[in-house]
């Protein structure tokens, strides 16, 4: 009893310690370390969070082979110690009782389990039978060494580019955002932002809850005394909302008309700088043809600040005022900040930008706000898009696993591109195929699709993420596979899900610590971690699924799987410089993979720019962020502001800011124009309601984690549909009654909540999408950005009625 | 038992700020540390883990809190064999 009571003392004493040091970095802005020794025996290593992009680090504690505890790091720069309530459960996330253990083979209908040499003889066969209908779909979970396996694999070695991560449907406008304005893919500043930003504008950006550490950081600069504006631009409130000085509610989808509203006060007030537009900037404008490819479509036509301003000149406040539903005096209130040069200021988007229609175009108008006025390029002067997942940029981005990219900002429509990975992959000239892959949208629909109906994907293996749940539309993208003979579905993954469902072969993934990994979060910041602890059962990584497959290709005699010296794709040798078998499981772990791989696919990222320091600079640090480069002294050196002359030393001296990837190749950067237009589907008499998705705080994208963590589970533990109170009134309808939402694609039954978490506007509904029992995008519209190829799931119509009585309710 | 860090970012400009501490002081699952400027270190055990969110939530509702802030969980071994399946 005493010792039982010593141990929770303890335990309290070191929570109350941890809590203090955090307390500590506040006030002195230095990394401080616990006083309290830990005696528990628990042994304690660093790794990034494995849910969201914010890239918070943790130390996570490990005795007798378990996760037992989790820290926030107090050494990281990222999130000072602190932790949200997702990365506070992220080590129970391991533990949920029904991970997949043994690799599963559908046989007459039902999941077998098999030996995981038949598993790979199955893929291997699939691919060698028709290596053109094969695709691969993975995420921005996967590590970077997983995601760069994955890409030379079927690039490289298949000559097939059908490949494409779930980050097509989060953040590819970011991305076509950034390469149209820059030249050169992801945000130029960094979370430093936020420590020194006067105000900050959230464009359809929940930051209290989908980056609650983030938000806390601001937060926090408050609660010293500084004065920070924090202003909301959304089409509902949530409890981001609570915390900020000004809400300024839109319609959706209008956030174009206020972009281009407050660039034309600028304009006709004289209030832009003219100086760095002038310096720095030029103007653009889609191409008349809007059916011209995309690679015409993300460089545009020029045009001349006359015409630009001509083109602005409808959006006066009144008529933005009229499309958006913004007060004209609000409009003005937005271009009065932008026009001060003393402010500083920060905007940050995520998916209200993104997954959007016209995400490219309300992207570039952001950027062309920011750079109008010269909000750009000094500390707390960004646009900054913020990404949902741990390693979109580090490994959708950079290491380019989206079907039009090869490693390190490199296109497969380029042919200097194209011999650039030949050549480092040591790959014969012209054996990487000069035709972009399908995009995730087509990549199912083709798989959706009957071969004799045009349907030329046979073979899907998905790794880390749940298309079966988060693809726009699934009657068309998704559910027609049951119903298709000869289209084989392979999915590895660490619990079932709404995917593996309809698997043909399931495959059993090792998870986060159980792996050595490397991620990239929002702020150009590669992170890394070592394995802690084994995997259950006979999980494994699943970079050794991708190896493993190729070697039974190798093996099998097929042609890609060695390169022009005739040695395996992913051939490693030890420090005595044999090679290692790393496709035999057992085998793995005698040298670090993740290493070798990284540092092969360290070769890629000079070209554009975003250099990457060795491994073992990674293991040292708590992340760094590129471009990374070495100092005359041999230290590794990161970069916070890049473009900018006092913090990137890419930019020539004297320059002040230069755009060094610039699309028109003079150092300048674009400020487009994009006209308003109407959204693809709104609410009329038969549909009346705006109907927006989303996440929650507690549960990370389709919940196939989080939902297995009792807490947050038992804090959310359904989806609902939010509704205005006086919308409900006017239906008769009340909190937690089950109604049915019914929108163009389908219908769905949920409870009602009024007043809860979120509150929408009249006329709107918003439903979270975590639940795979309830699952939202049976509704969602799923139209696509024309270039982007992302699509849309914050609007559509939707009509609400009540459903049957015996529906389960709140 | 599971032992949670958290820290609470207060507003010291609310009239109940004062009657903060004699608050926390209430709750025997509660151990504070010292206040520092807008800052309060805080332990709390919680019997289970629906209990964890529900102190959360408690602690975010209390008068002259801003913003509550995870920063250490230890589980109890007993618990880690989670699950909702």
């Amino acid at each position: 009893m005493n010792s039982q009571m010593n141990r929770r003392q303890f335990h309290r004493l070191a929570a109350l310690a941890a809590a203090s040091t955090a307390v500590q970095w506040r006030l002195t802005q230095a990394s401080a370390k616990s006083s309290l020794p830990d005696a528990s025996g628990i042994q304690w290593d660093k790794a990034p969070c494995r849910f969201c992009g914010t890239g918070c680090h943790v130390r996570v504690g490990v005795k007798e082979g378990r996760v037992v505890a989790i820290e926030g790091d107090p050494l990281a720069d990222v999130n000072r110690g602190l932790l949200c309530a997702k990365g506070y459960h992220v080590g129970l996330a391991l533990y949920g009782k029904d991970r997949l253990t043994r690799p599963l083979l559908r046989k007459s209908g039902r999941l077998k389990p098999i030996s995981w040499e038949e598993a790979i003889e199955v893929i291997a066969r699939r691919i060698q039978e028709a290596p053109a209908q094969f695709a691969i779909y993975g995420s921005g979970q996967w590590t970077i060494p997983e995601g760069y396996a994955a890409n030379k694999f079927i690039k490289g070695g298949l000559s097939n580019n059908h490949i494409d991560p779930n980050a097509r449907l989060c953040m590819a406008s970011a991305v076509t955002g950034f390469l149209s304005v820059y030249g050169v893919d992801e945000p130029a500043g960094c979370y430093d932002d936020l420590d020194h930003c006067d105000v900050l504008l959230m464009w359809g950006n929940n930051m209290a809850e989908m980056h609650p550490v983030l938000f806390s950081r601001v937060l926090d600069r408050r609660a010293r005394g500084q004065k920070v504006t924090l202003i909301d631009l959304a089409t509902r409130r949530t409890r981001t909302t609570e915390h900020c000085d000004h809400y300024l509610e839109f319609k959706p989808h209008t956030d174009l008309a206020i972009l281009n509203g407050i660039a034309h006060l600028l304009l006709e007030e004289g209030r832009h700088d003219a100086a760095f537009v002038e310096r720095h900037c030029r103007f653009r404008k889609a191409p008349r043809d809007p059916a011209a490819p995309t690679p015409v479509q993300l460089l545009g036509e020029d045009m001349t600040l006359a015409d630009y301003r001509a083109a602005l000149a409808p959006y006066t406040p009144a008529h933005v005022e009229k499309l958006s539903g913004v007060p004209a005096e609000k409009i003005r209130f937005l271009a009065d900040l932008f026009a001060r040069r003393d402010l500083r200021i920060t905007s940050t988007w995520r998916m209200g930008f993104n997954q959007h229609s016209r995400g490219t175009a309300v992207n570039r108008l952001c950027h062309g706000v920011h750079l109008l006025s010269g909000h750009f390029g000094r500390p707390g002067d960004a646009p900054t898009s913020l990404t949902g997942q741990p390693s979109a940029c580090g490994t959708a981005r950079e290491v380019g696993t989206l079907c039009h990219f090869l490693p390190g900002g490199r296109l497969i429509l380029n042919p200097d591109h194209r011999r650039e990975t030949e050549q480092l992959w040591n790959l014969p000239e012209g054996h990487i195929l000069p035709k972009i892959g399908h995009h995730t949208a087509l990549l199912w629909e083709k798989f959706c699709t009957p071969a004799d109906q045009g349907g030329d994907i046979s073979t899907v293996w998905v790794q880390v993420t749940n298309p079966g749940q988060s693809l726009p539309n699934l009657a068309k993208l998704f559910d027609p596979k049951a119903r298709i003979p000869g289209k084989f579905l392979i999915v590895s993954d660490v619990y079932p899900t709404a995917t593996t469902e309809l698997a043909d072969l399931v495959l059993p993934s090792s998870m986060w610590v159980e792996k050595n990994g490397l991620y990239g979060n929002s702020e150009r910041r590669t992170q890394q971690w070592f394995r802690m602890v084994q995997p259950p059962g006979e999980a494994r990584d699943d970079a050794w699924q991708i190896i493993a497959v190729a070697r039974r290709l190798h093996d099998l005699g097929f042609p890609g799987m060695k390169d022009k010296s005739g040695r395996f794709l992913f051939s490693f040798k030890n420090e005595q410089g044999a090679e290692v078998p790393v496709w035999d499981w057992k085998r793995y772990y005698d040298i670090n993979v993740d290493k070798a791989i990284f540092e092969e696919y360290r070769q890629f990222s000079r070209a554009k720019h975003k250099d990457l320091a060795p491994y073992d600079e990674y293991v040292r640090s708590r992340g760094m962020r590129w471009p990374v480069t070495r100092q005359p002294d041999g230290s590794w050196r990161e970069t916070k502001f890049r473009f900018s002359e006092f913090d990137n030393p890419y930019v020539k001296k004297g320059a002040g800011i230069q755009f060094y990837h610039s699309t028109t190749k003079d150092d300048r950067a674009q400020i487009w124009f994009a006209p308003y237009e109407p959204p693809p589907e709104s609410p009329d008499a038969q549909y009346p309601f705006w109907l927006c998705t989303g996440r929650v705080l507690e549960h990370w994208h389709t919940g196939s984690m989080t939902r297995r963590v009792p807490q947050l589970h038992a804090a959310m533990p359904h989806a609902y549909v939010e509704m205005h109170p006086e919308d409900a009134k006017d239906r008769g309808l009340g909190n937690g009654e089950s109604v049915i939402v019914q929108t163009r694609r389908g219908e769905l039954r949920l409870p009602l909540w009024i007043s809860g978490r979120g509150h929408p506007p009249r006329g709107s509904l918003f439903i979270p999408f975590f639940d795979e029992r309830l699952l939202c995008n049976q509704l969602t519209l799923g139209d696509l950005d024309p270039i982007s190829k992302e699509p849309d799931y914050k609007k559509c119509a939707a009509a609400v009625r009540r459903a049957p009585p015996t529906t389960p309710s709140l | 038992m599971i032992t949670l860090g958290l820290v609470l970012t207060l507003d010291p400009d609310h009239p109940e700020i004062s009657r903060l501490p004699s608050r926390l002081a209430e709750w025997p699952e509660c151990s504070t540390g010292s206040r520092q400027d807008a800052w309060l270190p805080l332990a709390v055990e919680a019997l289970d883990e629906e209990a964890c969110r529900n102190w959360h939530d408690r602690l975010a509702a209390l008068p002259g809190v801003a913003f509550v802030d995870v920063v250490h969980v230890r589980f109890n071994d007993s618990n880690s064999d989670s699950g909702n399946s």
